[in-house]
């Protein structure tokens, strides 16, 4: 008799489009996860990260490790764009996961933003354009900025924390 | 505008300094002139060693906003009509300079001492999307707005020492811009003058 081998619980996932399905069960967390977004993270065109911000209880990463992992990020990101069967795929949109959402959003110079937050938070893609749009604003019209260096302006940070706090008001977290 | 109607009546094309002075346009877009004042205060920031050098640049180049507006508005609004009082260089600045530049009038207009004036700004245009790094203390970029109306008042005969700086303001995240006048002494002595 052959031994039954049993496959990890493993839900077969489905490749829409740019977004992948992933949800590993053998590290099945039942701690709380903070409601609503938990961090912004902006990458420059070459891989280097740039902001980063955590807005909820999550727990904090060492600095050199959020390099290490923004630049994992833009590399999934490059790959996945080759890999897709359709034409004119533009890398990770959706990476939902059971513990977090992370939303992803890739502009024309190749400047990536993306949020992650609880499952199923809504209006991410909005706040991601208006963090772009606060971008174009308070960073690149700032004569005190170095292009493609880590964000120091005091007005971009203000008012990314007033558009995250907007979006978790707006949907009661 | 006359001269080039009869002219034209006569058949002959008015020479371009005969023709009207064209409206002006009265909007520009907000992104194009805060890229290129970032350039313009990059570029002084290479050649400047210290943040009053870089000021004083910057007040120079507003200097030469300063005096053609003085001219171009006195044609436009005011009908050539000289302003030869304090009051009325001030009120002049406060509601017609602001709003051809920056759309609205400035926000409060104060009298500190004998000779010192305030124009206070809740969010100077210029300043709106710019946030000065730690390490260069009270620059402010409002110093090109101090250099507008320092050139305003200086053509317009009232010299006067203008500077801008960042004052606290309760209930406000954003401090305001103050641009204060200290106008030289006989300025005042012809004020007196001419009484009060």
């Amino acid at each position: 008799v052959r031994p039954r081998v049993t496959a990890p619980d493993f839900p077969a996932g489905r490749l829409r489009g740019s977004s992948t399905r992933v949800c590993p069960r053998w590290h099945d967390m039942s701690t709380a996860v903070p409601p609503g977004v938990h961090s912004i993270w902006v990458i420059n065109k070459s891989g280097g990260l740039v902001y980063q911000k955590s807005y909820a209880d999550v727990p904090a990463i060492d600095t050199n490790e959020t390099l290490r992992l923004a630049s994992i990020w833009h590399s999934l990101h490059a790959i996945s764009a080759q890999l897709s069967p359709v034409e004119g795929c533009l890398g990770i949109e959706l990476l939902e996961t059971q513990n977090f959402d992370l939303r992803c959003v890739q502009t024309v110079t190749g400047t990536k933003f993306f949020v992650t937050a609880s499952p199923k938070t809504p209006g991410l893609a909005n706040l991601l354009h208006a963090v772009y749009d606060l971008y174009c604003d308070y960073v690149m019209k700032n004569p005190f900025y170095e292009l493609e260096m880590p964000i120091r302006c005091e007005l971009f940070e203000q008012n990314v924390q007033y558009a995250v706090r907007a979006t978790n008001n707006a949907f009661g977290y | 505008a006359r001269r080039a109607r009869a002219m034209q009546r006569q058949g002959q094309t008015p020479s371009i300094v005969d023709r009207p002075l064209p409206k002006g346009r009265s909007e520009v877009s907000l992104s194009a002139f805060s890229f290129l004042f970032s350039e313009l205060v990059q570029y002084h920031r290479t050649r400047a060693s210290s943040i009053a050098e870089l000021e004083q640049k910057l007040s120079e180049a507003g200097e030469g906003v300063g005096s053609r507006m003085l001219e171009v508005l006195a044609h436009r609004e005011k009908s050539n009509r000289r302003e030869i009082r304090l009051q009325g260089i001030l009120q002049f600045i406060n509601t017609n300079v602001w709003r051809c530049l920056f759309g609205k009038v400035a926000d409060s207009l104060e009298i500190y001492n004998d000779d010192e004036y305030v124009l206070g700004d809740k969010s100077l245009v210029v300043n709106r999307y710019i946030s000065v790094p730690k390490d260069l203390g009270d620059l402010n970029c409002g110093a090109f707005a101090a250099g507008v109306v320092k050139g305003v008042l200086r053509d317009a005969g009232f010299p006067a020492e203008v500077s801008a700086y960042y004052a606290e303001v309760d209930g406000q995240r954003t401090p305001k811009t103050n641009i204060l006048m200290k106008f030289a002494p006989e300025v005042l002595e012809r004020e007196k003058r001419l009484g009060a």
